[in-house]
């Protein structure tokens, strides 16, 4: 038999089996909708600008990871700008502090009332004395003992002091919060609020008796 | 590709971290980082009063160490673009651990203004300058 003829006799036995098979594979499946909303997710996810980035379980570990550290970063930042005195801001740069009273609109502008230390200081002399309606600075000396005694209205209370390696803490005066801290040169300083004015007192003397001292300053007139 | 640049964004971040929370438990690194190792205070104090402005600097040091201290006092007005410029100036040399410089200046223009108070606090031959400006005052 001709090579045309077999291939035809083979072609007419074989095709209609053939077309029939075919056929049910041409029949279109219809799939889920559920599978349909699951590839049409991968679509769209594929499609984002960041998939590549997001796309192994890898990546997207790396990805929570720089965000929770990011997020811890300026949580840092943040505690650091956050004021942790309730009468005062204190920015501490390396070397100092600015102290800065919280804005108080009721309190005296100008000192209507003196305060003074009533501890017993009288073998102490005055060394430096300088006042004007909003702020009073008072130095006593004895031998090697400096006391530095201010009081300011809140307006006007405007340092910077030194806290170069020093530990700025808080205590009690008379129900009021007094910062201290002892500075580089070995004077510890107290300053605090007294609802009107600025209290501040520091000195090389004993803290304890230092601190005696801020407890006994009262208003004198 | 994008591992390594991940890998290294965490690397860097978690650097700066540390490095932020070092800085946040010792303190904020000035810019201009004055010792404060001669000066206990330094105030500088802006009143005004019509158009009159009193200017006070007290600047104290430390009795044991403090032996001159030079005040420089810088009366400054804020102009239209937040800048603040030169109104007037004063200085003066005390040879002691404790001072201050008051003087007044009249017949301002209204305005914003304020004190800066430029003081070099000598121990002996070394010293140290600071500076410290008042509250704004406007008139």
């Amino acid at each position: 038999m001709p090579e045309s003829n077999f291939e035809k006799a083979l072609y007419d036995a074989l095709a209609p089996e053939y077309e029939t098979a075919m056929q049910d594979v041409i029949d279109e499946h219809e799939f889920s909708p559920e599978f349909e909303r699951k590839m049409k997710k991968l679509i769209n996810r594929r499609n984002k600008p960041y998939y590549k980035i997001i796309n192994t379980a890898g990546k997207r570990v790396a990805c929570v990871a720089v965000i929770v550290l990011i997020a811890s970063s300026v949580t840092i930042i943040n505690v650091d700008a956050r004021n942790k005195f309730s009468h005062f801001f204190v920015n501490t740069y390396e070397k100092f502090s600015k102290v800065r009273p919280v804005e108080d609109d009721s309190a005296p502008t100008t000192l209507e009332k003196i305060y003074e230390i009533t501890y017993d200081i009288s073998d102490f002399e005055i060394d430096y004395f300088e006042e004007n309606e909003y702020s009073r600075y008072i130095i006593y000396v004895k031998d090697d003992i400096t006391i530095y005694f201010s009081q300011y209205t809140k307006e006007m209370y405007h340092p910077s002091i030194n806290t170069e390696d020093a530990e700025i803490l808080t205590m009690d005066i008379n129900g009021h919060e007094a910062i201290y801290f002892t500075d580089n040169n070995n004077y510890t300083r107290l300053i605090w609020d007294n609802g009107d004015y600025i209290i501040s007192i520091g000195s090389n003397v004993d803290k304890n008796i230092l601190i005696q001292m801020a407890k006994s300053v009262q208003k004198v007139e | 590709m994008i591992k390594k640049v991940a890998s290294l964004l965490c690397a860097v971040i978690l650097s700066t971290s540390f490095a932020v929370g070092n800085i946040a438990s010792a303190a904020v690194i000035s810019p201009d980082a004055p010792a404060y190792s001669y000066a206990y205070d330094c105030i500088s104090e802006l009143s005004i009063s019509g158009t009159t402005a009193t200017c006070k600097s007290s600047v104290i040091g430390y009795s044991d160490k403090t032996t001159k201290i030079v005040i420089n006092q810088t009366l400054q007005k804020k102009n239209s673009s937040g800048d603040w410029e030169y109104v007037y100036s004063w200085y003066d040399t005390i040879y002691n651990y404790k001072g201050s410089l008051t003087n007044t200046k009249s017949s301002l223009s209204s305005g914003t203004y304020r004190l800066k108070t430029v003081a070099t606090v000598y121990a002996g031959t070394e010293h140290e300058t600071i500076t410290e400006y008042s509250n704004e005052k406007t008139i």
